[in-house]
């Protein structure tokens, strides 16, 4: 064995080009699929953390609406809870802007930037069982919670939130009393002086991130929530502790267990997650393909010197097995080097997307990779095993080919003929298959994603029987042209010559394509469906609300009832459309959960756009809807629709103060503004049944003969130092169009890497047909042509190949679109958009195949060319 | 009257991995239009080196080889290839024929490559070698012997001035060898071109004007008095 190995080595180093591109590709098959799942991975964790920072070790919470309730309930709770073995922790949270003060901003780079953190308020004393915050002081970590409430005003952060924050634990100025961070909530502003900054003490506050803790009556002041809690953490250990509780609750209040809570706030990001799971599947298909190709190539090209060893007597078993220990040795050193370039580029994928759930969904820190174990598992079973899967069917068709047979360079594309028909096969039943779970199974995201993989690799299987007829196709018109040069019948004929080399590597190619096209057409269609939605929900000119993040705005603070009625008296505003964000509870079949409720009213003119859908499509069935919806009926949005499993007509509870009150949904309505959905009420009727006459946002249209930038100035000098959101209804359809193109800007980044792992395929693909076309090159070489014409020849078949990879990938690709705009995005997200079909993109994936093909070529197509003619030409 | 080729005090060698090996040692010789030499040594003699340095596929160390008079070494890349497509034809061992093109594409070859094809000339060869009908083939469709006949004709379609002929019947049978040299024979002289037959086989002196043996880097010329 030690001898077969020395061979194998030796013939390695005959081509150490191909040997690395060998390792490179199954390095970077790795790297692409362990770095976004590193990605991934590192942003639920940080999100989990955050999570888990706020919600603690609680079993249930109780939690009214978005006004909280009454903290005159806590003490009977609390009682209740020790009686029965257990515990309970009242809490004040609200999402607020923080900014380092003037002076560490002096003396810290980028401190002056203003973030969005978490204010939790607690009480010091009934924290430990929850958050473990007090236990950490008790064994003597520096967790000063009691002396937030000696010293008001004060706020604790981590060394990591404050290192978020531009404030470096280390330094003097982050330190009491030099250390002050201005907090921004509503129309509110406040001071408060850091207390400390604390290491990392295990427990959960100690490691969430922007959490800054402070007293729950600071807390209530900075928030102006005197005298009201958001929720009241609670552990509750049996049955009759949580009877117990739950016949003490107010009206308007519940108790709802804890999971639930927390799993309704990763369910915000889980439609994110969703789509870059998609985008690693997709790497991860390329990739295989990469892996696939270069390892069975590795292989292939050394059937000439397996066949003599053969003949040397050499068993097939012998063969076999040092094919697949090199396949695992090369595998083992390619997906080391693959794991660890991922997670290089896993650090600057996380950044992408933390930065984009940091400004849609919540606060979360910049967030740092971590090694998961079972990632790195992951992409070195991913390297290792698709390796020594792709080297084993050809190495065992070597072993056992006869020697005589074995040699003829002709045998592997003899053979691959003989499995053409079984690859039609193979490929159609994966297309039946991918048909039946996508129109048979549950609509479940689970399904979607199963159905759009079975159709993907069952594209990319039927790729080798039609490449042939479709170079063939291509080839036509120059035929048709009279263009018969031999340069151009040889590129055209070599392609199927060689469809054992270019069958694989044209597959990967128009796969990676494909999920390019499908991608950008689902992306630009979602955007076109965006502007078309903003262009009909934004109809005022002036838009005024509280500064926060999309998802929080269900919880932002309220605009000052004063500060409205100065702002609605600046000149120029016609017309003022209050509109009330909040939160409710709902009872959907039996099942309670939170919604986020939209009160606002809708002008006559503007009532037949905003329902514009085809049920809705006659005046009368818009008059009917209307009519309904001012009778106390409900529009809910498509995701809320999606979720809830609700359509028009069906009934939902709605949790108010003043009892339950059922409603009726009377129209299903497009929001793209919010992946879990809304429910609208009028404002009128919100205003009755909740009691709430608070104003989260205000629409202000217009006269002609101002501008939205003149009253904003105006509304400016009106709202003071208070920091409001003022934007004019223009610039605030371009900025969510410049939010969503940043969210999808990751989409870009993979998009690029999927087709670059498939152009390294392809280079590895090419080199090895020109190795093996090496003596036909000579043969053509002695025959009469140039340096050149070998070029040409080369570079032909490149570009014959990429052309065909292109138009492969874009009836693949408009299906792949097809499949993420309408199961996709409507299972996880419950969006429904048009998808519209751009020719130009089309164009532009042929160009990119065709373009990424010839560059892939050009040193292979240049190798041929200059390689001697005499040595090639007597080389066996 | 000028000599097709002149081979003027050539010498070759080639590295083998420390050392040197030198194949031709000052070797001299030429060939004269119509004529027909068969280049006889052992293994390793040089004899495809000569060829090649015929062909302008590889150069000498010294001395100079002439086509038509004209040194191949002041050609470029680019003219050396045009000598070798118009001037002279190639047969070896191995066939060398183009998988990818048709019997027919691969005579035509030539002509196609020069803008100036022969449909007519293409079908009239290939009647000639027996080959009559087959042009649509692939050449892995073909025996040994009816590919190499393919390979005679796509060496003869331009009416070279030159063949050169690499060990042709090196991978045929007896029989079959002795079909192809009588076609190469026949057709080169037919057309007027001189011929250079490098073989192991001794038995083809009889149908040289000329024998050239090559052994220990030095070449030996012999003329035959009758063919």
């Amino acid at each position: 064995m030690k001898l077969l190995l020395r061979i194998a080595w030796r013939s390695h180093r005959t081509q150490p080009l191909l040997a690395l591109l060998a390792i490179a590709g199954i390095a970077l098959g790795v790297t692409v699929s362990t770095a976004i799942s590193l990605a991934n991975s590192a942003a639920k964790q940080a999100f989990d953390q955050s999570i888990t920072g706020v919600v603690g070790r609680a079993t249930h919470h109780v939690v009214g609406g978005s006004a909280g309730f009454s903290e005159t309930v806590y003490p009977l709770i609390r009682q209740t809870a020790l009686l029965h073995g257990g515990a309970a922790a009242p809490i004040v949270e609200a999402e607020i802007m923080v900014q380092a003060s003037a002076a560490v901003a002096a003396a810290v780079p980028g401190a002056s930037q203003r973030r969005v953190a978490r204010l939790l308020g607690v009480d010091p004393f009934a924290e430990a069982p929850f958050r473990g915050a007090t236990g950490a002081l008790q064994q003597g970590r520096a967790f000063p919670l009691d002396r937030l409430l000696t010293e008001a005003g004060t706020v604790i952060l981590s060394r990591a939130t404050a290192v978020t924050l531009g404030l470096p634990g280390d330094t003097p100025q982050a330190q009491a009393p030099g250390g002050f961070l201005s907090i921004r909530y509503g129309t509110h502003e406040r001071q408060l002086r850091v207390l400390a900054t604390v290491d990392d003490g295990g427990d959960a506050l100690t490691r969430a991130s922007n959490i800054l803790v402070v007293d729950i009556a600071t807390a209530q002041e900075v928030l102006g929530r005197i005298g009201i809690l958001d929720r009241i953490d609670v552990q509750l250990p049996n049955a009759a502790a949580i009877a117990a509780v739950t016949a003490l609750l107010p009206r308007g209040t519940e108790l709802v267990p804890a999971n639930k809570r927390a799993d309704s706030l990763r369910q915000m990001t889980a439609a994110f997650h969703t789509n870059l799971t998609s985008l690693g599947l997709i790497a991860l298909v390329v990739g295989m393909f990469l892996i696939i190709n270069t390892a069975s190539f590795a292989v292939v090209r050394r059937r000439g010197l397996f066949a003599r060893m053969r003949a040397h007597g050499v068993t097939p078993g012998q063969i076999l097995g040092l094919v697949l220990s090199e396949a695992v040795v090369a595998g083992a050193v390619a997906s080391v080097i693959g794991v660890v370039a991922g997670i290089a580029l896993a650090r600057v994928l996380v950044d992408l997307v933390t930065r984009t759930i940091g400004d849609l969904y919540a606060a979360i820190p910049p967030t740092t990779v971590s090694v998961e174990p079972a990632i790195v598992l992951q992409g070195l079973l991913l390297g290792i095993g698709a390796t020594v899967l792709a080297a084993a069917i050809p190495a065992r068709e070597a072993a056992t080919t006869r020697p005589s047979l074995a040699l003829l360079t002709t045998q592997p594309e003899r053979q691959l003929r003989r499995v053409l028909p079984w690859l039609v096969g193979i490929g159609g039943v994966l297309g039946l298959t991918s048909g039946a779970i996508l129109w048979g199974m549950p609509p479940t995201i689970t399904y979607g994603f199963l159905g759009l993989g079975c159709g993907l690799i069952g594209a990319a299987v039927l790729v080798p029987p039609i490449l042939v007829p479709c170079v063939w196709l291509l080839s036509l018109p120059l035929r048709r042209t009279g263009f018969t040069s031999p340069v151009g019948v040889l590129a055209a004929r070599s392609v199927g010559a060689h469809l054992s080399r270019t069958g694989l590597a044209v597959a990967a190619l128009a796969v990676a394509c494909a999920a390019a096209l499908g991608m950008s057409l689902m992306v630009s269609s979602f955007r076109l469906a965006l502007a078309d939605w903003l262009a009909t929900t934004i109809a005022a000119d002036v838009y005024v609300s509280p500064p926060t993040t999309v998802a929080a705005r269900a919880g932002a603070a309220p605009l000052d009832a004063e500060l409205v009625t100065r702002l609605v008296s600046v000149p120029g505003i016609t017309e003022v459309q209050p509109k009330r964000d909040a939160q409710a509870t709902v009872i959907i079949r039996g099942q309670t959960s939170t919604a986020q409720l939209a009160a606002f009213s809708v002008p006559p003119e503007r009532r037949s756009t905003f329902i514009a859908r085809p049920e809705f499509s006659s005046p009368a069935a818009s008059a009917a809807a209307w009519a309904s919806y001012d009778a106390g009926g409900v529009i809910i949005t498509e995701p809320f629709a999606t979720h809830r499993n609700l359509a028009i007509d069906d009934q939902l509870t709605l949790r108010t103060p003043l009892g339950d009150r059922t409603v009726t949904v009377v129209a299903v309505v497009v929001d793209y503004s919010s992946d879990q959905g809304c429910v609208y009420v009028d404002l009128q009727q919100y205003r009755a049944w909740f009691g709430d006459q608070e104003i989260s946002a205000l629409g202000l249209r217009i006269s002609p003969t101002t501008t939205p930038d003149e009253v904003i100035a105006d509304l400016r000098t009106m709202a003071g130092d208070r920091p409001l959101a003022i934007i004019a209804g223009e610039k605030m359809k371009a900025a969510s169009l410049t939010v969503f193109d940043q969210t999808f800007a990751i989409t870009g980044v993979i998009r690029w890497m999927a087709a670059g792992v498939a152009v390294l395929g392809l280079i590895a693909a090419l080199a090895a047909v020109q190795l093996e076309r090496a003596r036909t090159t000579a043969r053509l070489r002695a025959i009469g042509l140039t340096p050149v014409g070998v070029f040409g020849v080369a570079l032909g078949e490149c570009l014959y190949t990429g052309l065909a990879a292109g138009l492969l990938a874009v009836p693949l690709g408009v299906g792949l679109a097809a499949g993420l705009t309408h199961v996709i995005n409507r299972r996880s997200f419950g969006w429904s958009m048009e998808l519209v079909i751009d020719p130009w993109q089309l164009v532009l994936t042929v160009a990119l195949a065709a373009g990424a093909a010839l560059c892939a070529g050009v040193l292979p197509a240049w190798r041929a060319s200059r390689r001697p003619i005499a040595e090639a030409l007597h080389a066996d | 009257m000028t000599p097709i080729l002149q081979v003027c005090a050539v010498t070759k060698s080639f590295r083998e991995g420390t050392s040197s090996r030198t194949v031709l040692a000052g070797v001299n010789a030429h060939v004269m239009a119509s004529e027909v030499i068969v280049l006889l040594g052992p293994s390793g003699s040089g004899k495809s080196t000569i060829v090649n340095l015929a062909a302008g596929m590889d150069a000498p160390d010294a001395g100079r080889v002439l086509l038509g008079g004209q040194d191949l070494a002041t050609l470029s890349e680019r003219q050396r290839t045009l000598v070798r497509r118009r001037r002279i034809g190639l047969v070896f061992q191995g066939y060398n024929l183009i998988p990818e093109l048709t019997v027919h594409e691969n005579v035509a070859l030539r002509g196609a490559l020069d803008g100036t094809p022969a449909p007519q000339a293409v079908e009239a060869l290939l009647a000639e070698v027996g080959l009559s009908g087959r042009g649509h083939e692939y050449p892995d469709h073909l025996s040994g012997g009816e590919q190499q006949r393919v390979a005679v004709a796509a060496a003869l379609c331009h009416e070279p001035e030159l063949v050169l002929a690499d060990e042709p019947t090196g991978a045929l049978d007896s029989a079959t060898a002795k079909v192809v040299i009588e076609l190469l024979v026949r057709l080169t002289r037919g057309r007027g071109g001189a011929l250079v037959l490098v073989t192991h086989n001794p038995e083809y002196q009889k149908i040289a004007d000329c024998v050239w043996r090559l052994e220990g880097g030095l070449l030996r010329s012999e003329r035959v008095a009758t063919s």
